[in-house]
């Protein structure tokens, strides 16, 4: 009698293991979920936190137009205070960027992660508030080197290129999290008369040696599925 | 091809970024260049042990017997005044001919870096040398107003 018991658990076992196996095969691996992901860069927020002089606000969001392809959007507005040894200005400003993710990582059956590689055309406009600066003198004779007079540069706009290198996990179903690096190439900018934009909102440090910048995002992301597609 | 441009980022942002320094290869605040000139000859001609003072300033700027000196002009005034001694004897205080002379220009702050700030450039106005009766200096000439290099003389001075 035990020799059946334990016979018919094995057979039960194994049945409920393939109607499973056949649940999976129908329906969740052949369908992809189109929606929009809305989320927020909050590494803004962290920097906020380790910054003092720093405020930002970035939101992002993706739109699945192809299986793998990506429409990409992010909107954001930034003030910071930066100050040297020679220079203390104020930038302040919002920007737009636009582009496309491309999705290289294969999933398995069921998952929707993406490890993608991107780019985006960032449109960025900003002003600075100088409030002090040195001259450059070697010889301290006068002692005449500090200026703190107020200059407004406003109403500046630049544009440039992101090259996007990223993840994102979806953590919950729906809720997504992801890292991305960017590689940022100034394209255009419109400099302030006897200054310089050394910060650009959205685009980050500006170096005088060469036009690259360097960035990163750190994001939640929430999906409104819109609908579900065979896969082909 | 991905390792290389994690590689390629992660340097870019680790890396000290040479934009903060200011090198030394980029020239500082321009002084103003004064020759000082024989009024008979006009050829240059040495100040012998001339003692050079700013107005209002403790410390002596420069003494030395020379032909041409280099002094800095203010950033923020548009005067410099300065008091040339010539013939100053260390030892004995009061000493040589003193003339009072007064730098009238225009100041302009260039934006040059974010490492090296601003310099001045200065667009020199009027040479003025006060009437002592005992004048040392006989007159002044402004050969090149713009003040914004130091590679030629921008003032003769005639004695």
């Amino acid at each position: 009698m035990l020799k059946y018991f334990i016979s018919i658990l094995l057979i039960t076992n194994s049945l409920t293991a393939l109607s499973q196996d056949d649940i999976a095969l129908d329906s969740i691996p052949l369908k992809t979920t189109y929606g929009i992901k809305i989320g927020i860069d909050i590494s803004k927020q962290i920097r906020m936190l380790t910054e003092p002089n720093y405020k930002g606000l970035v939101l992002t969001g993706d739109y699945r137009i192809l299986d793998r392809l990506f429409l990409a959007a992010e909107f954001g507005s930034e003030e910071k205070k930066t100050s040297n040894e020679v220079l203390d200005f104020d930038t302040d400003g919002t920007f737009l960027k636009l582009g496309v993710n491309y999705n290289i990582y294969n999933n398995r059956k069921g998952l929707d992660n993406e490890i993608y590689v991107g780019f985006r055309y960032g449109l960025g406009k900003f002003n600075h508030k100088l409030n002090s600066y040195t001259i450059y003198d070697l010889d301290q004779y006068w002692n005449q080197n500090k200026v703190s007079s107020i200059s407004d540069f406003k109403n500046l706009t630049a544009s440039w290129f992101e090259f996007v290198l990223g993840f994102n996990a979806e953590v919950l179903n729906n809720t997504y999290m992801g890292l991305s690096l960017r590689l940022n190439r100034l394209l255009n900018e419109e400099k302030p008369e006897n200054f310089g934009n050394l910060y650009i909102p959205g685009f980050n440090k500006v170096l005088e040696e060469n036009n690259f910048g360097v960035g990163i995002a750190y994001s939640i992301f929430y999906q409104i599925p819109i609908f579900k597609k065979n896969k082909k | 091809m991905k390792k290389n441009i994690i590689l390629l980022i992660s340097c870019l942002i680790i890396s000290c970024e040479p934009d903060d320094i200011c090198l030394t290869s980029i020239p500082d605040t321009p002084k103003l260049i004064i020759g000082f000139f024989d009024e008979s000859t006009g050829l240059m001609k040495e100040v012998t042990n001339l003692k050079i003072q700013g107005f209002n300033n403790d410390e002596v700027y420069f003494f030395k017997t020379t032909d041409s000196v280099s002094v800095p002009l203010k950033n923020l005034e548009k005067i410099t005044n300065y008091s040339f001694t010539k013939d100053f004897d260390e030892n004995v205080g009061n000493s040589g001919n003193s003339d009072h002379i007064l730098i009238n220009y225009q100041y302009n702050h260039m934006y040059i870096s974010r490492a090296c700030g601003y310099i001045s450039n200065y667009d020199l106005n009027q040479i003025i040398i006060e009437n002592d009766n005992l004048n040392w200096i006989v007159k002044t000439e402004i050969i090149n107003s713009a003040v914004k290099e130091e590679k030629s003389i921008h003032v003769k001075i005639f004695h």
